[in-house]
């Protein structure tokens, strides 16, 4: 069936097709009563950090509320020139941080024509009540790190 | 407005290991036919449908059949190539889209035509109806991660070995999978099973690259993204291993969903 409530990118549940689920005429799970709060996190890293193992200097992006965030976007912008090198994202619940996803940064020269590098992590991920998103530098460069995200709370 | 129509997420498998060639659904219950899933008391809405084999596979067939309780009807066929499983290349498997409502009462069974093991894996969702009053859809759903190592090396496919517990269901959709290395690797597997409590069945592989991580160049990551979902039944475990004695975050991403009282 079709989902005209335009909340496809909020939608994790089924996509049944089923005439006697008929919610609103849909046949979904429309998570109807969910209430989204806008919520930013960031982070300025500039510490070299060679550790895959959750050690070293992290930088805290975002811990989410008690009732979880839906993450939409991850966005890394570079505060000057670049050397070849990586960003490193870390989950952590109660104790160590895990990685779990990591960026190349290319080697990029800042002018005032030239501008630093950015990068989008674009995906949708749902994000545990009271976990936490870590984030390291490789080398030794200045990053502000974004994420964006909404809280799910119900009445 | 109708009355709300809540789900609850239902999973079934079997392992199927002997041959079968008919395609009446005759053969011996649990012997060389089995029973996957028996669909619940307003009938189960059957998602998905996925073959995993255990093994090395030659070209045959996987049946699928209905049994209404009297007869046994065949339903769908899925032709099976001719795959030689190793260290590093998966075992065959395949997640076929079925979106069939099986009715009440009713059993999906499964044959294979030759000789084999198979993991039959069916994902479902039941579904009621709130009865106290009609109201429209109170869907709550609470996001749920889970993180764990592997490291220790495991070639077993049949869930034995040393395997980590990467996410228990309380009746979730789960959303991806998070394979990500946190050294250098070399060619291997990283192996994915269902556990009901009693029996382990391998549900997926995935190839791991021989990767040589440094500051520039990442080490292995590969993400298993289920589309629309995978429902997996309260009580069930996900587990992972590893081929080869190398490290590897696995980070679950899932809902849980609820109604009000």
């Amino acid at each position: 069936m079709y989902n005209n409530t335009g909340n496809e990118y909020a939608y994790a549940g089924l996509n049944i097709p089923i005439s006697s689920a008929n919610i609103d005429g849909t046949g979904l799970m429309l998570n109807e009563r969910v209430k989204y709060a806008g919520k930013i996190g960031y982070t300025q890293i500039s510490t070299a950090n060679t550790a895959l193992n959750g050690s070293g200097t992290l930088g805290t992006l975002i811990t989410a509320s008690a009732n979880g965030y839906m993450i939409k976007r991850i966005i890394i912008k570079a505060r000057g020139t670049t050397t070849q090198g990586m960003i490193r994202f870390f989950y952590q619940e109660a104790g160590n941080a895990y990685l779990f996803r990591e960026v190349n940064v290319p080697a990029v020269t800042q002018s005032a024509r030239d501008e630093t590098l950015i990068a989008v992590i674009d995906e949708i991920f749902y994000l545990k009540g009271s976990s936490t998103i870590k984030v390291s530098t490789h080398n030794g460069e200045f990053f502000v790190i974004y994420i964006e995200s909404v809280e799910l709370t119900y009445p | 407005m109708s009355a709300e129509t809540q789900y609850t997420a239902n999973t079934g498998f079997a392992t199927i290991n002997r041959p079968n060639t008919s395609l009446t659904g005759s053969g011996t219950l649990s012997y060389d036919i089995w029973d996957i899933l028996l669909a619940a008391s307003n009938g189960t809405f059957i998602k998905t449908v996925t073959i995993k084999s255990q093994g090395k596979t030659v070209q045959g067939m996987i049946r699928l059949f209905i049994y209404n309780g009297t007869y046994t009807r065949l339903f769908k066929e899925i032709e099976i190539p001719d795959i030689t499983q190793t260290a590093t290349a998966p075992a065959f498997e395949i997640t076929i889209p079925i979106n069939f409502t099986l009715q009440s009462g009713w059993n999906l069974r499964a044959t294979s035509d030759q000789s084999g093991t198979f993991n039959i894996i069916v994902e479902g969702q039941n579904w009621a109806y709130y009865g106290a009053s009609v109201r429209a859809d109170t869907t709550k759903f609470a996001p749920k991660n889970t993180m764990a190592n592997i490291a220790t090396g495991n070639s077993l496919l049949d869930g034995s070995g040393t395997t980590a517990t990467i996410l228990t269901s309380s009746g979730c959709n789960v959303l991806s999978i998070t394979i990500k290395a946190t050294g250098n690797t070399t060619a291997g597997m990283v192996r994915f099973f269902l556990y009901d409590g009693t029996y382990t069945k391998l549900l997926t592989e995935v190839p791991v690259d021989a990767t040589t991580q440094s500051g520039t160049s990442q080490a292995f990551y590969h993400k298993i993204v289920f589309n629309d979902g995978f429902a997996l039944k309260s009580g069930w475990t996900i587990k992972a291993s590893t081929q080869n004695s190398e490290s590897f975050n696995i980070l679950s991403e899932s809902v849980d969903w609820s109604y009000y009282a």
